[in-house]
């Protein structure tokens, strides 16, 4: 019965319709002023929201979700800005000039468990598009980032994620120390027959460096 | 305990009347045919007389004059120069009234009957009383002489069974008398959660109505429900069957065309029954779609009879039928006039339902609840204004918000039907609002406009002063959302049947005008962002309408 009624009402004469999707996301624009190549706009929490702003420093985001959200502008290696904004349906918000605020430093420095070798890897600000990889001596990552808090991924090959948190002041300096262990923390199911081991540790059949 | 006299008089073969025809604003011309009159009275005439004087159970007091009731309601229906009655059997005896012999001799009463024109008599002169049936809804009861009145419902004949047992009679003026009531005092007796009940209530009792039994009637009661119905020492029978006996012999014959029909029986006995009470018992009557005067229980149509006036509606009931100026009769009932053309008046106090000039003609019969609806207004006119809109609450922030609106609507009355109505409406709305698809974002702003236009076909109640009415509705509604912001311009419309029902309801404030309001509720289906959705959508209106 219930189905014949939803097959009567589904044969009803009804036409057009309406169209919602436009009203749930809106624009946002602005102008940075000193700007270099690694300039970029993103939306915190929707990394795939980028953009990078053109020689001027203009830029728009398009697709913006409504409500409140936050916009993390990096403008240059010294400069940048966290900014809250109320997004609404189909309406463009306009930041005019934005202006820059020093940026913080964030050092990560990675190590691995049981003289296993660091090979690449990288660290991401999670909710960011913001990526680096690890290098130097002391596999370091750093990010020059507006004021705020922040969640560091660590991914090398051969080794389990690791994340760490902080938060950071306006041009603040942030350090933190990451050390990762093989995948499930049992050494010897990849291991140094992935990383290879430390200078002087050789790498054993059961796969640990000694 | 005195007895208590219920009559109910079931006729049936809607034959014969006069067709009332009117002009607004002119003479009423009422006509009957020759033929039409010549088949109303036509057929053989049957009649099965029932008297239980006693119960074999001792609760019941005898009665005194059942049988002499039957006795003498015979000898008339008998009577060659008045009955003329082809067959007239009398139950009497205990042996004959037990439940099962009523049932019995109603079914030989119905078998006896081969045309539609024969006229069928059933009487009874009994106890009468309520009980629960089966299913613990309260039923009248026969006290047959078997009855036993600590178990009423398996062993009383319940009164329906009477009009039923009839029904497979070809009759279709089936007459079917019971001088029976049903009060707790007078001529029945109740169980006492029955009689408790029945004290603790002011109003009705909610009993199912005599007619759901047998369409094909007249329900002509010796006294209104729980009104006491009596036997007289000095009229040595029942007092309304006294008076319908006195009818029977020539005394009720009104128009004076040499037959006494049911309804002008009833009538002279109705008055002098509520007269020798005091106005303690108030006979009264019904009539229904398919039975109607003239049924003639005694005597011959000789002649054309005086023209006749009448009306047994419960909404008339109370008005004073006025002709000429001069007041004839109080309603429920009739009069009888001469030929010829006159001023017919319904009223009531200062209130008059009905002036109009009427042309009768002789031998016309005229029912005056016809008449007057004809003279009624017959449909409304409504400036309505209200609200619509969605019913849950996802809709109404991203779809469409509530709306104010409107309109006109247009009701028909009497459409076909009685009771049937047909609602015309038109309303439209619009404003200005915002679309919320987020809490924390300021809402989307727009403007829009609608139409609904919709049709009903309603059944309608009518009282005095209030009609209410309700059925299946079916509308067109049409939204259009209009959208200016910085990343959107444009219209998007969309057009959806909404099939629903009505709900409404008017008071008359004068014949004229009236307050109405309604409740539309309806589905509609609606596409968003390509997908179609079943959505509840209503609407409340109030508005003041002109009856023409």
């Amino acid at each position: 019965m219930k189905r014949l009624l939803l097959i009567a009402l589904c044969a009803l004469p009804a036409c057009g319709g309406f169209e919602n999707e436009p009203f749930k996301t809106g624009i946002v624009r602005g102008q940075l002023s000193g700007v270099d190549a690694t300039a970029l706009i993103s939306v915190v929490d929707h990394e795939e929201l980028v953009t990078r702003p053109d020689a001027e420093g203009r830029f728009e985001l398009a697709g913006v979700p409504l409500g409140n959200v936050e916009l993390l502008a990096i403008i240059n290696a010294r400069q940048s800005r966290r900014l809250a904004v109320t997004v609404a349906g189909a309406t463009v918000v306009e930041l005019g000039a934005v202006e820059a605020k020093p940026s913080a430093k964030f050092e990560i420095y990675v190590s691995a468990a049981g003289g296993l070798r660091l090979t690449g890897g990288t660290v991401s600000l999670v909710g960011t598009p913001l990526r680096v990889n690890i290098r130097g001596s002391e596999n370091e990552a750093e990010f020059y980032v507006p004021g705020g808090c922040y969640t560091a991924l660590v991914q090398v090959p051969g080794l389990a994620e690791a994340t760490t948190s902080g938060c950071i002041g306006d041009s603040g300096f942030f350090e933190r120390r990451v050390e990762l262990s093989p995948p499930d923390g049992s050494p010897g199911q990849e291991g140094c027959a992935v990383t290879g081991c430390l200078t002087g540790l050789t790498c054993q059949v059961d796969r640990t460096c000694r | 305990m005195r007895l208590a006299t219920l009559l109910v008089v079931g006729v049936a073969a809607a034959v014969g009347c006069a067709h009332p025809t009117g002009e607004k604003g002119g003479l009423v011309t009422v006509r009957a045919s020759a033929d039409e009159v010549q088949k109303a009275f036509s057929g053989r005439r049957f009649a099965l007389l029932i008297g239980i004087p006693k119960s074999r159970d001792e609760h019941w007091q005898p009665l005194r004059y059942a049988t002499k009731d039957v006795e003498d309601l015979g000898a008339v229906l008998q009577d060659p120069l008045r009955g003329r009655f082809a067959h007239v059997e009398s139950l009497i005896t205990p042996e004959d009234t037990t439940r099962d012999a009523v049932r019995a001799a109603v079914a030989r009463l119905a078998a006896l009957a081969t045309q539609p024109e024969d006229v069928v008599v059933l009487y009874v002169s009994a106890h009468g009383t309520l009980a629960r049936d089966a299913r613990g809804e309260l039923e009248r009861y026969l006290v047959t002489s078997d009855a036993d009145f600590h178990h009423v419902s398996q062993t009383g004949l319940p009164i329906d069974a009477l009009s039923k047992g009839l029904e497979a009679s070809r009759s279709r003026r089936r007459v079917v008398v019971l001088a029976t009531c049903h009060s707790g005092s007078g001529k029945s007796l109740l169980p006492e959660d029955v009689a408790a009940e029945l004290a603790s209530r002011k109003g009705g009792v909610g009993l199912r109505p005599l007619e759901e039994a047998s369409r094909a009637s007249i329900v002509l009661s010796a006294s209104d429900f729980l009104e006491t119905a009596r036997e007289d020492e000095t009229l040595q029978n029942d007092v309304y069957t006294h008076w319908l006996i006195e009818a029977l012999t020539g005394g009720g014959d009104r128009n004076g065309d040499g037959a006494v029909t049911a309804t002008e029986a009833h009538d002279y006995a109705r008055r002098r029954t509520w007269v020798f009470s005091q106005g303690r018992q108030r006979p009264s009557a019904e009539l229904f779609e398919v039975g109607a005067d003239p049924v003639v229980l005694t005597g011959d149509v000789r002649r054309g009879g005086q023209p006749e006036l009448y009306s047994y509606v419960p909404r008339l009931d109370g008005f004073t039928l006025r002709v000429d100026g001069i007041e004839r009769a109080e309603l429920p009932g009739g009069a009888a006039v001469g030929a010829g053309a006159h001023r017919v008046e319904l009223t009531k106090g200062d209130e008059v339902l009905f002036s109009e000039d009427v042309d009768l003609d002789v031998g016309a019969r005229v029912d005056l609840d016809g008449l007057a609806r004809k003279k009624e207004p017959f449909f409304a006119m409504t400036a309505t204004g209200g609200a619509f809109g969605f019913l849950d609450a996802t809709s109404r922030q991203q779809v469409l918000p509530i709306s104010p609106a409107v309109g006109v609507s247009v009701r028909f009355e009497r459409v076909l039907l009685k009771r049937l109505s047909v609602e015309l409406d038109l309303s439209g709305f619009g404003g200005q609002g915002g679309l919320t698809f987020n809490p924390t974002s300021p809402a989307v702003p727009f403007a829009w406009s609608s139409v609904l236009a919709g049709v009903s076909l309603a059944y309608q109640w009518d009282w005095r002063w209030v009609s209410v009415w309700f059925g299946p509705r079916v509308a067109g509604l049409w939204v259009q959302r209009s959208f200016s912001l910085d990343a959107y311009q444009g219209t998007q419309s969309a057009f959806s049947f909404t099939p629903g029902v009505l709900l409404g309801g008017a008071l008359h404030l004068t014949p004229r005008w009236e307050l109405s309001v309604g409740l539309q509720g309806s589905v509609v289906v609606v596409a968003v962002d390509g997908v179609s959705q079943t959505l509840g959508f209503a609407g409340a209106w109030a508005g003041v309408g002109y009856r023409f």
